[in-house]
């Protein structure tokens, strides 16, 4: 079974789930994403990431924190419990820079720790990074 | 010398007599009489008889005046100075008027003649001078009792005679009025007045009236002091209601006021001695002569004339009959008499004048036969008098005793109790059965604290002295405790020796209860005042700081006796003042400085318009431990009045530190302000070069663009757009809170305005699919207001209700005038506010949690609106329902005030931070 995943990733393109209430960022991203060759899936708030990456089973998730509905922590805390999707990396690409807020984040493991507004070419080697260390395992 | 058997009930009588015959003879007359059984011992002398008496144990003494070693009157004086309480008998062989009476004026209590004396008469004499003797010593030592508390007494005590001067005083009047019995005697008693207090008692007619009367004057002092006092007048009068004098009972109320009791009432002095008459003697033979009479006896009847023409029975019957009062008690007296010839008699006769005559009457024997009857009178009028004056007054003083809030006690030597009165009983609980001869005073103290007492009272016992005001717990025969003040003075026998204390106590617990509630709220405010935080002075009408507490203390760093006693700023150390008083003039307000100083004004209109003054900040500077220091007092001053004085309590807040942190507050703030303005602008700038650099590629002046590109240049420049909104919000905030924003009033078209922001959102409603409509008052007269800013307002809760409002749904302007307002409503048919979000939409920050759909805003829009209508002197209601729609309704006065205040809403902001900065 993992075999037959691990087949089936490398087979096609790593798929991106993309997760921020604000369209116009969903937009350019994933513009960009798609760019250098990734699959990409958007969410505009938590419950609809939670839905999206239990069918799509991304490779790599970029979360937003602040949400509607749903917000970024709690979507961690919700994907780590999960036995099916804990082992998703996640690359938190959020507007909040304080401590307090990166420690929350960084308690439930993520792969990295990306604050608005942001180098696109930074963020694509540290999507790069995460994904090819998932890959690795 | 004992010549009768010892009976211990029989009279002992000691009979001196040097003649051998005549003691024989008296010896054997007395074994005749009533008195048969008596113990009689003889002496020869008086030398012998002193002997005897010494030893004591004697009920009467029978002598002869000639004696071998004294004569006459100078026996019956040894007697009487020897044993002044035995009754002592003459029997005498000198039948002399003068002699007698004069026997009887040296205090002899009968003079009988040697050979007209029979055993009855003798027998009758000896019990008649022992009945009287007894009757003169009670009548003494109630006298006597009376006289003490008389003398004691904390009243003063004054009798007038009919001529209203002054014959009898206690020493408390003495006291009272300031002078000499000198001064005093036959002083008329209208001296001792004011005339205006003379002539209101003189109304009273009190002697006319006869009433007892109680009432409030003045007396005045021998130096002409006048003192307040409390008088009970009272007219004395004689058994015909004749007035005989007056009794004043004063009261010293200058000094007394304070105690609450009713001390006494009044009190009567006797003149009470008895009076001795000799006797009328006549004595009858069976036939109706006289046989045998004395001069007393014809001057007692008036019969000295008619004896020259010779007197018989029946006429002196008559004229004895004359006289009485009722003529038939002289018939049932003789009836009675001569119908058992051998019987004694003796009665009384009340005679018309007044007098009253005590007659005995017996049978006269000549060799066992009745050969007449021995009639013996006396005049008992004085003694009778007397008698029922000393009745009378000692019913007076018994009633003054009973009904008066004082116990009058006697104690022995021991402390045993010989006589209470029976006021007692209220008091303590005991009946005076119960303390009389049973109980010490010491018996009745309380455990607790009548150790002392007992102490003190035994050093007063042991030096004799009187004693005034001691207080004392006792214990109630029920067990309970009273408080008595008491009084008392020693009584000491003829050899000067203590036999006892007399006095008064007076039930003073209620007073004590009194006094202890009053200390004990006086140490509770005490304590208060102490403790209190805030620093407070009582200041009197001359501004002397009379009290301070430790706060105060604290405050200046100086101890009590540097601020008592002086003025404020010297007391709290104000370097415009002196602490030194000079030349007893006092250094505080004198000076230049102290013109302005509000704490004087503060004080000043406290005390003299009686108007309370509060939170008057003041920084006065002070001098403590060396230096300089300004520190910020809050001052309330409030005017109290204490014992009908005026005072101010000054109460002093030392607010420095919060007056320090309120100006680091003020400070912080505006660089705040100052670093959001500045921070603001300086966006604002790059912003305008990016929104233009944009606009270029996207307008295609630099070029064709594809549908990829203008699609990504859209996304720029609408958030260029909205950080550009964010920021002049922020900006406009900012302003507003900080009191800078400028507003331009002007004359302007409502109708205009409001249609410009209707137009400048349509495009957004068409976007998001909302029906918008807006419908005017014709014809709105101009207003007065800040055309932009009113754009602004407009433009903002249209935005708001478009953004809040579902596809499809409307969103309605209206705008019209009531009064002297227009009035601008927005409505809509969106998600609606829910109700405990409603007053809380114009704070700022505040944004309503809206499970599901997160609106994008800085939380700052309504705050805006809010603060702008507000400053335009208009107002903004909001109206909602959830699911249905909201409504926003702003009144916008036509012609505003002038230069509307903008207001900072930055108060509340100020305090929280001060209270969670403490």
């Amino acid at each position: 079974m993992l075999g037959l995943f691990k087949l089936k990733k490398t087979a096609s393109k790593p798929k991106i789930l993309l997760v921020d209430d604000e369209q116009d960022l969903l937009s350019t991203v994933s513009y960009r994403l798609k760019y250098a060759q990734y699959d990409v899936v958007t969410a505009s708030n938590g419950q609809e990431a939670l839905e999206k990456a239990a069918a799509e089973r991304p490779d790599l998730i970029l979360l937003d924190t602040n949400m509607p509905v749903m917000n970024g922590h709690e979507v961690l805390r919700q994907l780590r419990a999960d036995p099916d999707l804990k082992d998703i990396p996640v690359i938190m690409l959020t507007a909040r820079a304080a401590p307090e807020d990166v420690s929350v984040a960084s308690s439930y493991g993520i792969a990295d720790y990306v604050t608005k507004p942001f180098d696109f070419n930074e963020l694509i080697s540290k999507v790069g990074a995460a994904v090819k260390r998932d890959e690795d395992r | 010398m004992t010549e009768q058997g010892s009976n211990p009930q029989a009279i002992k009588i000691l009979i001196i007599e040097d003649d051998l015959i005549d003691r024989k003879s008296l010896q054997r007359l007395l074994a005749k009489s009533s008195l048969a059984d008596a113990v009689v011992e003889t002496a020869d002398s008086l030398g012998q008889a002193k002997e005897a008496l010494k030893k004591g144990g004697f009920d009467i003494v029978l002598s002869d005046l000639g004696l071998p070693d004294s004569h006459g009157m100078e026996t019956i004086r040894a007697l009487r100075s020897l044993v002044p309480e035995l009754p002592l008998v003459v029997l005498s062989g000198l039948d002399d008027e003068a002699t007698a009476i004069q026997a009887l004026q040296q205090g002899v209590q009968d003079y009988l003649i040697k050979g007209r004396v029979d055993s009855q008469l003798l027998g009758r004499s000896i019990r008649y001078a022992m009945e009287r003797k007894r009757a003169e010593r009670q009548m003494r030592v109630a006298e006597q009792r009376y006289r003490t508390i008389f003398e004691n007494s904390a009243v003063a005590i004054m009798l007038a005679d009919e001529q209203q001067r002054l014959i009898s005083w206690n020493r408390f009047t003495e006291q009272l009025l300031c002078m000499t019995p000198e001064d005093l005697h036959h002083r008329q008693i209208s001296s001792l007045y004011p005339p205006e207090e003379w002539q209101r008692i003189r109304a009273l007619n009190l002697r006319r009236l006869g009433m007892q009367h109680h009432l409030e004057t003045k007396m005045v002092r021998k130096d002409g002091q006048l003192v307040d006092v409390d008088i009970s007048l009272s007219v004395l009068k004689d058994a015909e209601d004749r007035v005989i004098g007056s009794i004043g009972v004063v009261h010293d109320i200058t000094e007394q006021k304070k105690a609450k009791e009713s001390l006494e009432r009044s009190f009567s002095l006797l003149h009470a001695t008895l009076e001795s008459t000799a006797d009328g003697i006549g004595a009858f033979d069976n036939s109706g002569q006289l046989t045998s009479f004395n001069q007393k006896f014809l001057q007692m009847w008036g019969l000295t004339e008619l004896a020259q023409s010779g007197l018989t029975r029946a006429r002196i019957i008559e004229v004895i009959k004359a006289q009485v009062v009722d003529p038939q008690v002289v018939d049932r007296v003789l009836a009675s008499a001569y119908s058992q010839p051998e019987q004694a008699r003796s009665g009384v006769l009340e005679l018309q004048d007044g007098r009253v005559i005590e007659y005995h009457c017996q049978p006269q024997r000549l060799a066992g036969q009745v050969t007449g009857r021995v009639w013996s009178f006396r005049d008992i009028t004085e003694r009778r008098r007397t008698l029922e004056a000393l009745q009378q007054s000692e019913d007076r003083f018994r009633q003054v005793v009973e009904n008066a809030q004082e116990w009058v006690w006697e104690v022995d030597a021991d402390g045993l109790y010989t006589y209470v009165s029976p006021i007692v009983q209220q008091i303590l609980g005991y009946s005076p059965d119960e303390l009389v001869g049973r109980l010490h005073y010491y018996d009745l103290l309380d455990p607790d604290d009548g150790a002392t007492v007992r102490r003190k009272l035994q050093e007063v016992f042991a030096r004799q002295d009187a004693f005034k005001g001691l207080e004392s717990c006792n214990r109630c025969k029920d067990g309970t405790s009273v408080w008595l003040a008491s009084s008392g003075s020693p009584l000491f026998d003829r050899q000067g020796r203590l036999i006892g204390y007399r006095g008064v106590s007076v039930d003073i617990t209620e007073r004590r209860r009194l006094h202890e509630i009053l200390d004990r709220k006086q140490r509770n405010l005490e304590a208060i005042f102490d403790a209190a935080p805030v620093g407070m002075l009582l200041v009197d009408s001359q501004t002397i700081v009379r009290r301070a507490n430790d706060a105060i203390r604290q405050l200046c760093g100086k101890d009590y006796p540097q601020i008592i006693n002086y003025l404020p700023g010297q007391a709290l150390g104000c370097i415009y003042a002196s602490s030194i008083i000079q030349d007893g003039t006092h250094t505080c307000g004198v000076s230049e400085a102290c013109k302005d100083c509000a704490l004087i004004a503060t004080i000043r209109q406290a005390l003299e318009m009686g108007i309370p003054v509060h939170g008057i900040e003041i920084q006065p500077t002070i001098y403590v431990d060396g230096k300089d220091v300004q520190p910020s007092l809050s001052v309330s001053c409030e005017p109290v009045i204490i014992d009908g004085a005026k005072y101010a309590v000054l109460s002093l807040h030392d607010i420095t530190a919060r007056v320090k942190a309120e100006k680091e507050m003020m400070e912080a703030m505006e660089l705040k302000s100052q670093f959001i303005s500045t921070v603001s602008h300086e966006l604002r700038t790059p912003l305008a070069s990016m929104k233009e650099a944009v606009l270029i590629v996207l307008d295609g002046v630099a070029g064709p663009i594809n549908d990829d590109q203008r699609h990504f240049l859209d996304i720029a420049k609408r958030n260029i757009d909205r950080l550009w909104r964010l920021i002049n919000d922020v900006l406009d905030f900012q302003k507003l809170h900080s009191g800078r924003m400028q507003f331009n009033m002007q004359p302007n078209d409502m109708t205009k305005a409001v249609e410009e922001a209707y137009t400048t959102m349509l495009t957004y409603a068409s976007k998001r699919q909302i029906h918008m409509s807006f419908s005017a008052q014709p014809n709105l007269p101009k207003g007065t207001f800040d055309s932009d800013r009113v754009i602004q307002v407009v433009t903002n809760l249209l935005s708001n209700a478009i953004k809040f409002t579902p596809e499809g749904g409307k969103v309605t302007l209206d705008l019209s005038k009531q009064g002297e307002e227009f009035v601008i409503k927005v409505s809509d048919t969106g998600l609606g506010i829910p109700k405990e979000a409603l007053p809380r939409i114009f704070e700022r920050f505040y944004r309503v949690q809206r499970p599901g759909r997160e609106i994008k805003g800085t939380g700052l829009g309504l705050a805006i609106v809010k603060a702008i209508v507000t400053a335009h002197g208009g107002r903004i209601e909001v109206e909602s329902e959830v699911n249905k729609g909201t409504t926003f309704t702003v009144w916008l006065p036509v012609s505003p005030r002038p230069a509307p205040a903008p207001m900072p809403a930055a108060g509340d902001t100020l305090i929280e931070g001060i209270v969670s900065g403490h």
